[in-house]
């Protein structure tokens, strides 16, 4: 097994048990992040000689007995609306292009103070706005299980970079899925925390009430080493939480799901569900089930409704948040006769056609006269979705779904359509209530990975990861795309 | 329910956002099919329910109205990202004319 096939945990081990350095692994995955990024886009930067010199300091801390934390020397990617200081940072937009970020996001500065390498940033939607990593200015990633389709999106090139083996773990962005759809089609596993559990200082803001940082990486044990090293309190995001000790992710995985009892919604599993993607996924709650797990079924009613909500709340966020993009302080100007026209074609120019329709979407639904039917009638509608899920964790400790409704699709095969959207369907519901969410692979339609959703209350990140793990060791080693070189 | 030309114009004010004409009919079509599709929550019975803006409970969190100083680097890539500057100041358009 090459090094690039070693999971974090892998890595951690050998390096400290000095099996290989630093420098040697991160050399390796540079060498391959070069060759299949070629193919697939999933880095938009990758920093050879910076994290060539992070290695070579973290191999002189372990000579000296000095390693920052079982992180140390082990390479990561960071999505580009993540901010790292001295390295570019562009949202994957015109407007931000040459943005070089003045300081870390706290989760990157946690993973510094960690001892972890740089490896790269990775492709996204242009400011995490789609569900396919095609609305990118550096073009499109593509998925390594099939050239011709998408990766899933935003984080598409996290995901990406993740299952071909570039490098063992990234860090993402979800807002409306845009961490576990990615990873459902790239067949990788990636892990939304609970809102407020991991500090969003520094993360490019997209839907402030949505947005949550989390990992992707091969497996779920990597998936918590991340978050552990992420995870906290932080002064610099007022909606950050201060995590209680019963919170915590375990330190030992227990085996088996004895007595643990798994929801599965009936509004997500349908007569219109994919039936590949609904035979993978009741087999893989069969197989939980034969772990000690008590299967239920549970209603969610208003699940019918999540999308909708998501739809006007996002964009009325987006509205607010990209306001900040004006040319004036930082990003690009595009000048005109007046201020206000700088603003408009700063703007203009700057953002692409979906940011753009999100802003127009957002600032409609707050304006005077719609406010009340759309804005305030969809955050009332989301009472309504997060009560049906304080029922439903009345019934059972975790809910199973399918990830996404499908596989990954063609490039271009959902271009300015709404069905797009539809891609989210499964996995938005977890940001409008703040739930954590994990979506693991549990098989393959066609040759194309299928994702395995498990969300659970909030802050029981915990319980949702001890959940996936146990799947995991059941299901055995999920395995790499087929070799993208030659 | 289509929007209006005028809607999107006016929008697209409130956005800041330039429009050349092709776009204002593009963008017409692309913001009216997310209204519509939203429009799905008027079927949704919200009698005396309160809007909830935050899933998870959050209390307001207060500081101290004071500076905190950075470092020398952090300064000067806020400056260096400027975009139009004399020295270390920030040129802006006049507000005022």
């Amino acid at each position: 097994m090459g090094l690039s096939e070693l999971t974090v945990e892998r890595i951690s081990r050998g390096l400290k048990a000095g099996e290989f350095g630093s420098e040697e692994t991160v050399r390796e995955f540079l060498r391959l992040a070069e060759i299949r990024s070629a193919k697939t886009g999933s880095f938009v930067e990758i920093y050879g000689q910076s994290a060539l010199e992070e290695a070579r300091a973290s191999d002189e801390r372990r000579r000296q007995g000095k390693a920052l934390s079982d992180l140390d020397g082990v390479p990561v990617a960071l999505k580009d609306n993540l901010l790292l200081a001295g390295k570019r940072a562009e949202a994957a937009s015109a407007i931000l292009r040459g943005y070089v970020s003045a300081y870390d996001a706290t989760a990157v500065r946690r993973l510094r103070e960690a001892g972890a390498v740089f490896l790269g940033r990775t492709n996204m939607d242009e400011f995490a706005m789609g569900s396919s990593t095609e609305t990118s200015i550096h073009g499109p990633t593509r998925n390594p299980w099939d050239t011709e389709r998408v990766p899933g999106g935003s984080s598409g090139g996290s995901a990406a970079a993740v299952a071909e083996g570039s490098v063992p773990a990234a860090l993402g962005s979800d807002t409306g899925g845009s961490i576990r759809q990615p990873a459902a089609m790239c067949g990788a596993v990636g892990l939304k925390p609970t809102y407020g559990r991991v500090s969003r200082y520094g993360l490019i803001a997209m839907a402030s009430s949505l947005d949550q940082i989390g990992p992707l990486t091969r497996t779920v044990g990597d998936a918590a080493i991340i978050l552990k090293a992420i995870e906290g309190w932080d002064g610099a995001d007022s909606n950050s939480v201060r995590l209680k000790p019963e919170w915590a992710v375990p330190e030992r995985w227990t085996d088996g799901l004895k007595g643990v009892r798994i929801g599965l919604p009936k509004e997500y599993f349908s007569s219109e569900l994919d039936p590949d993607i609904r035979g993978l996924v009741m087999a893989a709650a069969a197989k939980m089930e034969g772990m000690g797990a008590e299967l239920t079924e549970i209603d969610l009613p208003h699940a019918k409704y999540a999308l909708s909500v998501y739809y006007v709340l996002m964009p009325a966020e987006v509205s607010a948040n990209l306001a900040r993009f004006d040319g004036v302080r930082y990003g690009n100007r595009a000048e005109a006769d007046d201020l206000v026209g700088t603003y408009r074609r700063t703007r203009g120019q700057g953002f692409g056609v979906e940011v753009r329709r999100r802003i127009m979407v957002g600032n409609y639904v707050l304006s005077s006269g719609y406010y009340g039917d759309y804005y305030r009638k969809a955050q009332q509608v989301r009472r309504l979705i997060v009560g049906d899920f304080r029922l439903a964790f009345g019934k059972c400790d975790l809910i199973l779904s399918p990830t996404a409704p499908s596989v990954a699709w063609k490039l271009g095969g959902k271009a300015d359509s709404m069905s797009m959207y539809l891609a989210d369907i499964f996995t938005v519901s977890a940001n409008v209530a703040g739930l954590p969410g994990i979506s693991l692979p549990c098989g393959l339609s066609n040759g194309l990975p299928v994702g395995l959703q498990i969300l659970g209350p909030h802050f029981s990140d915990g319980n949702v990861l001890a959940a996936a793990h146990a799947y995991e060791q059941a299901r055995g080693p999920f395995g790499f795309p087929p070799p993208l070189e030659g | 329910m289509k929007l209006s030309l005028e809607q999107i114009r006016h929008i697209a004010a409130l956005s800041r956002l330039e429009l050349v004409p092709e776009e204002e009919d593009q963008f017409r079509e692309r913001v009216s099919a997310v209204i519509e599709y939203v429009g799905q929550l008027s079927e949704c019975q919200t009698d005396g329910v309160e809007p909830m803006a935050q899933a998870i409970a959050s209390e307001n969190a207060w500081r101290s109205d004071e500076s905190v100083p950075v470092g020398e680097e952090i300064v000067r890539r806020l400056v260096e990202s400027f975009p139009e500057r004399e020295g270390d100041l920030l040129k802006v358009r006049a507000v005022f004319s």
